[in-house]
Order: structure tokens, then sequence, then C-alpha cells
């Protein structure tokens, strides 16, 4: 295993001396490692340092990616743990960052987070946390509401 | 420099008397607001829309009519062909139950989807007095949890063929490779047909029934993939004609038609022969006039109506999961749940199921 160390630096000017394998889980760094092999400071423009930090430690935690069932489990709990560390602000602002950097495993692993979360939330709660500005009329909002009524009425016997 | 420096005095001088007066205020306001370079909010929206349809596509359908109260966006977000897409890609397709029915208050057929209320803990309600809670329900297509008009799939090798299930009749057939979204038009079939129902035999697709036009000549049809050639079969007779297929199935290298009237067929594609065949072999033994059984992902699924209190029909549904016990040659059914899913007019006809991955 190399033990070449590479620095990467935040849009905010901070910068982290990790290890090249640790480095080349980011992809974007990956494939400018591959183009011009000497290289060992990397500027990455889209990504703040405090970001960047998560989704370095990610990259070290998943650096070599075990077959063996126990250390999967392992990881799985690791990851779990890492994703309630934050709240939604930091894990829109992770994913976007695991989207430009390219680290397919965060990306995923924020997406299932996140999307664990709308399905439990109420309508109104994800319009509050996830910011979405609720664009319905009045009147195409009682509509909607009126379509979809099924999926909330209790006790009834459905009838077509 | 000296000159700007007096327009700003005198800006300053005029402006002045104005500045506790609310108007100004709110003009200074709006123009700090449109020139001062503020980051923009991060929100879930704002994320590229990649991004958005790879979370979304990860939430079950059944929770879609809830999110599609959010916001008119985040509706056509859910609503969109995109999100198809990335399902396929991301491998979370579902697998939805389907019936048509025809209502006596409707000219057409009309078709539902099971849904399943979730995060509920499903009862079997059989043995209790109390109607069904809405936890479980044949739901009218279209819909915010499935929206639009389900294909009949038959797979061929690595193709996948699809059927019109609309009410108007179409000559089209659809095809795609199991591993791509992409369709394309196979050979149009020799006549139009509306809700046709069809069978895999021998790597040849046999479609039947659903004819708009010269019934007695193509009342069913053969495709070969191989040739990409559709050729009409003999003609059944008028009174093996049905106007309304429940199913096809090969048995012992024949096909069986279960109609929805008096008598089933049987087609012999060897001796290119037609007979009437016993009315099919599912018989409800619980006072029913309609039962249906589907595999539901792995899990029995059976679907039968009874006369309910008012003298409508409830159509009761109920998923088994089934289990061999290891050394005997035994398999046992758990009830997960069992409930009522409909309740429609007594004079109800049910017409088919359909199953299918979306």
């Amino acid at each position: 295993m190399s033990s070449n160390k590479i620095v990467l630096t935040s849009s905010d000017g901070e910068s982290f001396e990790v290890e090249e394998v640790v480095a080349r889980k980011l992809q974007i760094v990956g494939h400018m490692l591959e183009d011009d092999c000497v290289i060992n400071e990397i500027p990455l423009q889209n990504v703040t340092g405090d970001i960047l930090s998560m989704v370095i430690e990610y990259c070290k935690t998943h650096v070599d990616e075990e077959e063996s069932e126990e250390a999967q489990t392992k990881l799985k709990t690791w990851d779990e743990e890492f994703m309630k560390k934050f709240d939604i602000k930091t894990l829109l602002q992770i994913i976007l960052a695991a989207n430009y950097l390219n680290v397919k495993g965060l990306l995923d692993l924020v997406s299932q987070t996140i999307a664990d979360t709308i399905k439990d939330y109420t309508p109104e709660q994800i319009r509050e946390v996830f910011g979405v500005e609720n664009d319905y009329t009045e009147e195409e909002e009682a509509e909607v509401r009126k379509e979809n009524a099924w999926a909330f009425d209790e006790a009834d016997t459905p009838k077509p | 420099m000296i000159n700007c420096s007096w327009i700003f005095v005198w800006l300053f001088v005029v402006l002045v008397p104005f500045s506790k007066r609310a108007w100004f205020k709110n003009l200074v306001a709006l123009l700090y607001k449109t020139f001062s370079r503020k980051e923009k909010k991060l929100t879930f929206l704002s994320l590229p829309d990649e991004i958005i349809l790879n979370c979304l596509a990860r939430i079950s359908r059944s929770h879609y009519p809830k999110l599609s109260l959010v916001s008119k966006t985040f509706r056509s977000l859910l609503m969109s062909h995109k999100l198809n897409v990335e399902r396929f890609h991301l491998k979370t397709t579902e697998t939805f139950f389907h019936v048509c029915l025809k209502l006596p208050d409707r000219p057409s057929p009309s078709m539902f989807t099971l849904w399943i209320k979730p995060g509920q803990i499903l009862m079997n309600q059989l043995e209790k007095k109390e109607r069904s809670t809405g936890d479980t329900r044949l739901v009218q297509i279209p819909s915010s949890y499935y929206n639009k008009v389900p294909l009949y799939v038959i797979t061929v090798g690595s193709e996948l063929y699809g059927l019109s299930q609309r009410n108007d009749p179409s000559s089209n057939m659809l095809v795609r490779n199991k591993e791509f979204l992409f369709c394309r038009n196979s050979p149009n079939m020799i006549v139009a047909r509306a809700k046709a129902r069809a069978v895999v035999f021998y790597g040849k697709i046999y479609v039947m029934g659903g004819c708009a036009a010269n019934e007695s000549a193509n009342w069913g049809e053969v495709f070969d993939p191989k040739t990409q050639i559709w050729e009409a079969l003999p003609d059944p007779g008028p009174e093996l004609r049905f106007s309304s297929i429940r199913g096809i199935e090969v048995i012992e290298g024949k096909l069986y038609i279960r109609s929805n009237e008096e008598k089933d067929s049987v087609y012999d594609p060897k001796e290119g022969k037609w007979d009437v065949a016993k009315k099919s072999h599912l018989q409800c033994m619980i006072g029913c006039e309609m039962i249906e059984i589907a595999n539901y992902g792995g899990k029995l699924l059976i679907l039968w109506d009874k006369i309910g209190p008012s003298q409508e029909k409830d159509i009761w549904c109920a998923v088994i999961a089934l289990e061999k016990r290891d050394g005997i040659d035994e398999v046992w059914g758990k009830i997960e749940w069992a409930s009522i899913v409909l309740t429609v007019p007594c004079s109800y006809v049910f017409l088919y199921s359909l199953l299918n991955r979306w």
C-alpha cells in the first residue's frame, strides 16, 4: 500500500493531509491522479473545510472495504452512527459534496438517510425541515388532499 | 473623485429626512436584498435533480399519496418518468397487484391497485366482527400511488413484451430488453385489441380476446419473436369467442382459457384445435362467487368476494407467507393479513387481475 500523502484544500482554504488511498476514495481526486501522477496538493473548489473533513472521515473508515460479513456489519453500524451526528442542513451539504467529489458510497448512504427521514415525516415537517416551499394555491392543495383522502381515512370501508 | 464625494453628500442631505419613513426603509431593504450577494439557502429542492431523484426513488411508492401533498414541484417529481428510470437503475421497483372490474354505474371497466398503508400492523380480520380499517385497499388508477394504466407483460427469454390494458383497442405491442428501460414497438398485431390476455408457449406469444373488428377471423393470434410474424389462430367458434378472459394457462402442452363466462376453453397448438374445457379448477369453498390467486412477491395472495351487511359485495384480500417445513413434503401458510379491500355494488363483474413490477 502506498503511504504517499496528498494535501486536499477546501474552498475556504483549510488543508487536510491524507494518505493517497484515502484521497483516491474521492473519485474526482482519483481521476486527477491518473491524469498526472505528480500532484500532491489538490484544491477542491466546491466544498468547505467543515464538510470536507466529514467526507474524509467517511473515506478513512471505508478505505479498505473487507468482504467478510463481520467487517461489513461493523461498517454498517459505523455508518448508522455517523449519520446520526448530522442535522438535515448538514446532510444536504454532505450529499452535495459527495456528489461533487464523487464518493459513491457516501452518496448512497446520505440519500438513504434522507429518504428514510422523508418517508417518516408529515408533509408539514418535510416543508419545514427540508425548506420545501409549498407552491400549491389553496384550491390546488384542497384538490390534492381530496384526491388522496383515501390514504388518510381511518376506519372506513374502501369504496371505488 | 471630488464630484463623486459631492454627490454622496448631496444624497445624504436630501435623503435623511425620509430615513424614518416606512416606504424608504422598505426601499432600502429591497435594494439591499437585490444587490447583496447573499448565499442562496440550501434546500432539498435546490439540490441537483439527480440527487433529488436518487433520494425519492428509495422511498416506497406506498408513501407517495402523503408525499404528493408537500408541494406542487414535489408532486410533479413523484409523478415523473425520470423517477421511474431512477428506480429501475437503483433496483427499487416494487411489485403491484392490479384488478380490473366492471362496475354497473360505469360504461367501461376500471382498474384498481392494491395499496397497503405503510407503517401499520396489519391484522387478520377474518374472524373479527368489525369492518375494515382502510389500511389495505384497492385504489383506482390513476392515483398518486400508481398513475398510469399498467401493461400486461409477457416474458420471452430476455425480452419483455407489453400489451396495453386500456379500454380503447390498440394493435400495438411494446418490447424491451430486461436490462434496459427503453421500449420499442414490435410488429403490430393483425387486429386491434383492448385488454387482451396472452401466454408464452414454446417461445411464441399467444394473444387472445379483446378484438375490435372481424372477430371470427382473428379472435386469437400468435407471434413468433424469431420470425417477427403474427399469424391468426383458427376460429374457436361463436360459443368460445369469449368477450372477457380471466387468464390463460399452459397445462400439459395445451392452452387453457379461463373466461368470465359460463364455459372455459382449451386450445391444442399442435393440432390447431379448440375444445370446451371444464370450468376452472379453482373453486371457492367459502360461499363466494369470485376467487383469484396470485404470486404477490413470493407470497400467496387470495382475493374473493362476499355479500356484506348492506347488500353490497365486500372484496376480501389475504396475503399468506408460505414455508416449506424441512423433512416433510408440506407447505405451511401463515396469514399475514386479511381484510376487506373494496366494497362494490352486487352486480359488479370481476374481469381479471394483473401483476407487474414498477
